[in-house]
């Protein structure tokens, strides 16, 4: 049995992780704690995040077993680690460990990535079997197309740049922006075959090759006379990128699916599967069975896919798990919490989930801080903020509060047991546990819930709350319940715009003393701003 | 050698290394440099970026494609203007290798085993990219051993 340090240190999203006897002990980004979000710094090492880890474990890099880190990798950073000793494994064999061996699949499964680029490739396909993993698909940079880089070129150069050259709109970062505008815009031929002249599927290849630098070419040459700025160009380019994405991602799946028609069971990562429209598309096709998207898609869960590889070579994972949670950070205990307290003007009394419940009832907004930190970009219930989900006004509320100006919808939380009840398709709802798929909802809930659905194609982003996965979470859901009649919370991530998710209680006591939150409930206590009782 | 397609005129040179301008209707074109490898009709990227016709004079440079590497291999150039409704499209595309072609190689050296060892390196690059290998050195022998060229043209 042995401890194996992942790590991600490449040139953004790096991350940490530590597994211990086959079990997952801590994983950590890294801009949760340097408090700058990923899209906004590059080259960036995961030093905080395994100086957390290692504070809170005793184990660090030098005294592990194993350390493991995915391609491409910064040397001078590894070289510094446990003399040098460590090994490497490429980019799309971590994306891919960090979604199969995460995926609870039994059986047969074929494990997709697909991003915009790392080391040689644009995504690879594995088939995996109990827990082994052979290689059928390489799709290289230097003969092939990537529609994820469409999306991240697409966003840096949409909006412009600003008077230092910054792009206004940045990869890696603001692509949800682009996903949430699309149901909002409407089809338009030029548009659609402007981008199908950067990027298309046909035998097997995705083509042109260098889709980034045709994306770029095709937005610097239109948007500075004005094209973007009107917006109903926005929408409807957003739009037919979408389109263009599922219809190009659904050629290649349906292509794999007759070379391996047997196998139903499929799993996602890289950056490309954080857009929840497309993998909804795909969990909606008829012969697919369940679909399954690692928690942190994108290259921060590169960590966990190596620690678990090293794990899986080891024996010490012999089959993909099935998680409860991704609350992987570092928790605080309720003396930590008063301690950090005294330093804000707050005050504190036993937590209440009537009362909670109440208030959310009443439309207050709460900030909810509890264990661990989840890994990957989702709030999960550890790091979020809870609103009823029945006022569209909590729209602009919540934006207000948040800093936040886009139009995109907030997701909520739904009771496991009430989820067919409220959303049309019940396929997947493992992976809806980590916020990864959009469904669609019933037409009899449109009404009520109106703050977390899309408003055009009134689909919604669910998080399924059970027992087991967030005790606390789903008996505050229950108790709304009984006062609402509504088996929904509204759940956004715990931070304000353009910042990383929070991590440490100080981080959520500013949140409340700035008026963020009406209320803040850390462990079994709920604070409150002294000023504003006052 | 200078090319007109429609209303842009475009200027190529591999003399010395690759050298592309473009002047046209269009403020940026787009181009790819790709590389054919042995039996392999699909070709690799080398870059591809934008060509800027209306040059900023601080980023002079941007309106001309100019790449300091001599391409012996099997290489294609190809430029793409855009198209409101149709996108990307490509207007002209020039590919260049060595097939068939008399490529001379001088030898630069006055060991005789150096000369061997670099004549060594030369027939398996004419194999790979199929020329016709001239070779030029201090060494009679060397030379005449590789004497395609001399056999057609002065035998």
């Amino acid at each position: 049995m042995s401890s194996i340090f992942g790590f991600y240190a490449g040139s953004h999203s790096a991350s940490s992780v530590l597994i211990v006897d086959g079990e997952i002990k801590f994983a950590v980004e890294e801009e949760r704690v340097t408090r700058v979000k990923s899209g906004l710094q590059y080259e960036t090492y995961p030093v905080l995040s395994h100086s957390l880890i290692q504070n809170k474990s005793g184990v660090d890099a030098n005294n592990a077993d194993f350390i493991v880190v995915a391609d491409p990798y910064h040397q001078d950073f590894m070289n510094k680690l446990n003399g040098g000793r460590f090994e490497s494994i490429s980019h799309h064999l971590a994306h891919n460990c960090s979604a199969y061996f995460l995926s609870g699949m039994e059986g047969k499964v074929l494990s997709i990535s697909l991003d915009g680029g790392g080391d040689t490739s644009y995504g690879k396909v594995y088939l995996c079997e109990n827990g082994e993993m052979s290689l059928i698909k390489n799709i290289p940079i230097s003969t092939q197309g990537s529609i994820a880089a469409v999306w991240a070129f697409t966003t840096n150069a949409i909006r412009g740049y600003d008077y230092n050259g910054d792009s206004i709109w940045k990869m890696l970062k603001d692509e949800g922006k682009l996903m949430g505008m699309a149901p909002d815009g409407k089809f338009r031929q030029s548009y659609y075959n402007i981008l199908k002249s950067i990027v298309n599927y046909d035998n097997e290849k995705f083509y042109p090759v260098n889709s980034g630098g045709r994306t770029r070419y095709v937005i610097d040459l239109i948007r500075p006379f004005g094209e973007f700025e009107i917006e109903e160009n926005l929408l409807d380019f957003a739009h037919c990128l979408q389109l263009v994405t599922e219809e190009v991602v659904l050629k290649f799946i349906e292509e794999l699916h007759q070379n391996f028609p047997t196998i139903k069971k499929l799993c996602f990562s890289g950056g490309l599967f954080a857009n929840v429209k497309l993998n909804q598309k795909i969990n909606e096709l008829p012969w697919v069975e369940e679909i399954f998207i690692s928690p942190a898609m994108g290259d921060e869960g590169l960590a966990m896919g190596c620690a678990l590889h090293k794990a899986n070579q080891l024996g010490e994972i012999k089959k993909p798990l099935k998680i409860n949670n991704v609350r992987f950070g570092v928790s605080y205990s309720d003396e930590e919490v008063l301690e950090i307290s005294h330093y804000y003007k707050v005050f504190r009394y036993k937590y209440d989930e009537l009362k909670i419940a109440d208030d959310l009832n009443n439309g207050k907004i709460i900030g909810w801080f509890q264990e661990g930190m989840e890994f990957g970009p989702r709030a999960l219930g550890s790091r979020s903020i809870l609103v009823r989900p029945t006022d569209y006004s909590t729209h602009s509320e919540l934006n207000k509060r948040l800093g936040r100006y886009d139009t995109m919808p907030f997701a909520p939380m739904v009771l496991e047991e009430e989820f067919e009840e409220v959303f049309t398709c019940s396929k997947s709802k493992y992976a809806a546990q980590f916020m990864t798929i959009c469904y669609s909802t019933k037409p009899e809930w449109i009404d009520k819930i109106p703050a977390v659905i899309q408003k055009s194609d009134k689909t919604a982003r669910p998080q399924v709350i059970n027992q087991e996965n967030n005790l606390m979470v789903w008996s505050l859901m229950k108790n709304y319940q009984k006062l609402s009649g509504i088996p929904l919370l509204l759940n956004t991530s715990f931070n304000i715009h353009n910042e990383p998710i929070i991590e440490k209680p100080s981080d959520a006591f500013q949140h409340l003393v700035d008026n963020v939150v009406d209320k803040l409930v850390i462990g079994n206590y709920v604070y409150e701003n002294r000023r504003r009782k006052n | 050698m200078f090319t007109k397609i429609g209303d842009v005129k475009i200027e190529l040179d591999f003399n010395k290394g690759v050298f592309m301008s473009v002047k046209g209707p269009q403020r940026l074109y787009y181009y790819v440099i790709q590389e054919y490898t042995k039996n392999n009709d699909r070709p690799k990227l080398i870059e591809g970026h934008q060509l800027n016709t209306t040059p900023i004079p601080e980023q002079e440079g941007f309106n001309r494609l100019k790449i300091d590497i001599e391409f012996y291999m099997d290489f294609e150039i190809v430029l793409y203007s855009f198209d409101y409704d149709n996108g990307i499209i490509p207007i002209y595309s020039h590919r260049y290798n060595d097939r068939d072609k008399y490529v001379q190689f001088n030898l630069v050296t006055e060991n005789f085993e150096e000369a061997e060892m670099w004549e060594k390196s030369v027939l398996k690059y004419s194999d790979l990219h199929g020329c016709q290998p001239i070779i030029v050195s201090q060494f009679d022998e060397i030379n005449h051993r590789n004497k395609n060229y001399f056999l057609t043209h002065h035998s």
